[in-house]
């Protein structure tokens, strides 16, 4: 048994980066974002956003209970219950947020603004206000392989104190570049 | 066990006593000392669990020479803790570009300090290019490797208080936590 040809995941990596790489671009429209680099962006200043991953957190059996569906099996179609859906999964993103000090002498404030920014898109995604309207929609997946694309599932930032870790680092080869690092935990669900 | 009450009203005299008779003195006794036996279990379970994290923190960190793994080896070889598998383990690095050096690997052990205490260790690797390592560089992408082994550390101590409260649940007494094994996820 071989995957058929042309096979997509609608429901994987894929689809879960593509969904927070155009969340964030969305959101924020008047930065340069380079996607997948974990060095100094092609433009500055500008974020530079890579995956670093994590251990996989297992289920528990309401996960699986709840989230087993009809879906493809992969040996005869639409026949099998796949304990995919509804689970919960977790990665590590790496944001950091660039700029140089020798072309733009307000660098490091800068970097300290772009990382308020995306802190605060983070934090508010999702969340409600008192009237019960969104700060800020919640980061939906979609599938993009479908046109228009479908909704999948949902992102949100762990919601303990230490989801994100940052740190202001002046580059050890160019000192002029300064740069502010956050490692952030997310979760996601996927809910076809 | 069984609590016997003995009220005694002396005449006149306002005050009563009560004898309690015990019944099983053991039990009593193993009741009496069990705040200090969960204190020295527990402890025992920490210990195992911060040996586990940190052989895991080895596994996570990049390595060449050996030097910088080799940073993170003093509290280990202070309590004879066999780590030889997870310095040499590249299974969860993306590259590995292995060249054992001795030298570096003693110069990255005298750079690895500790500090030691009952329910509260820290481990510093001293390796002076560690940070440059862990958070990259504008030419070099960063590993995080302490933080990866921050969040693992969170799983696997979860896993083994609740592994052993399962153990105390189905037991119905005080037992030792099982042993700390690695967690295959």
């Amino acid at each position: 048994m071989t995957l058929p040809v042309g096979f997509k995941w609608n429901a994987g990596k894929s689809a879960l980066m593509g969904s927070l790489y155009a969340y964030l671009a969305e959101q924020i429209p008047d930065e340069f974002f380079d996607f997948d680099n974990p060095i100094l962006p092609t433009k500055l200043p500008g974020y530079g956003i890579v995956e670093k991953g994590l251990y996989n957190l297992g289920t528990y059996a309401l996960d699986d209970f709840l989230g087993y569906k009809v879906g493809f099996s992969g040996y005869s179609g639409l026949s099998g219950l796949v304990p995919l859906y509804g689970r919960k999964d977790q990665t590590l993103v790496e944001i950091s947020s660039w700029d140089d000090e020798s072309i733009h002498p307000e660098a490091v404030g800068k970097v300290r603004q772009m990382r308020d920014k995306i802190v605060y898109v983070l934090y508010n995604a999702g969340r409600v206000d008192d009237s019960g309207n969104f700060v800020l929609p919640p980061i939906k997946i979609y599938d993009y392989f479908t046109n228009p694309k479908t909704e999948i599932g949902v992102i949100y930032l762990d919601p303990s104190d230490n989801a994100i870790n940052e740190k202001f680092v002046v580059d050890p080869i160019n000192q002029n570049i300064k740069s502010y690092k956050l490692l952030v935990r997310i979760y996601w669900y996927e809910y076809i | 066990m069984a609590l016997v009450r003995e009220y005694k009203f002396g005449s006149g005299d306002p005050t009563f006593d009560i004898t309690v008779e015990l019944v099983n003195p053991e039990q009593w006794e193993s009741w009496m000392h069990a705040n200090e036996k969960f204190q020295e279990y527990y402890k025992e379970l920490f210990r195992d669990c911060i040996f586990e994290i940190h052989r895991y923190l080895i596994r996570v960190t990049p390595v060449m020479s050996g030097r910088l793994r080799a940073g993170w080896t003093g509290i280990l070889n202070k309590y004879n803790v066999d780590y030889t598998r997870a310095f040499t383990d590249t299974s969860l690095l993306d590259h590995a570009y292995i060249n054992w050096n001795q030298q570096a690997i003693m110069e990255g052990m005298a750079e690895s300090q500790w500090m030691d205490a009952d329910f509260d260790v820290s481990i510093i690797n001293s390796v002076p290019y560690s940070e440059m390592v862990e958070f990259g560089t504008s030419k070099m992408s960063g590993q995080y490797f302490t933080n990866k082994a921050r969040y693992k550390g969170e799983y696997i101590l979860t896993k083994a208080i609740d592994d052993w409260f399962k153990e105390i649940t189905a037991k119905a007494e005080l037992v030792k936590a099982p042993k700390v094994e690695e967690v295959a996820a």
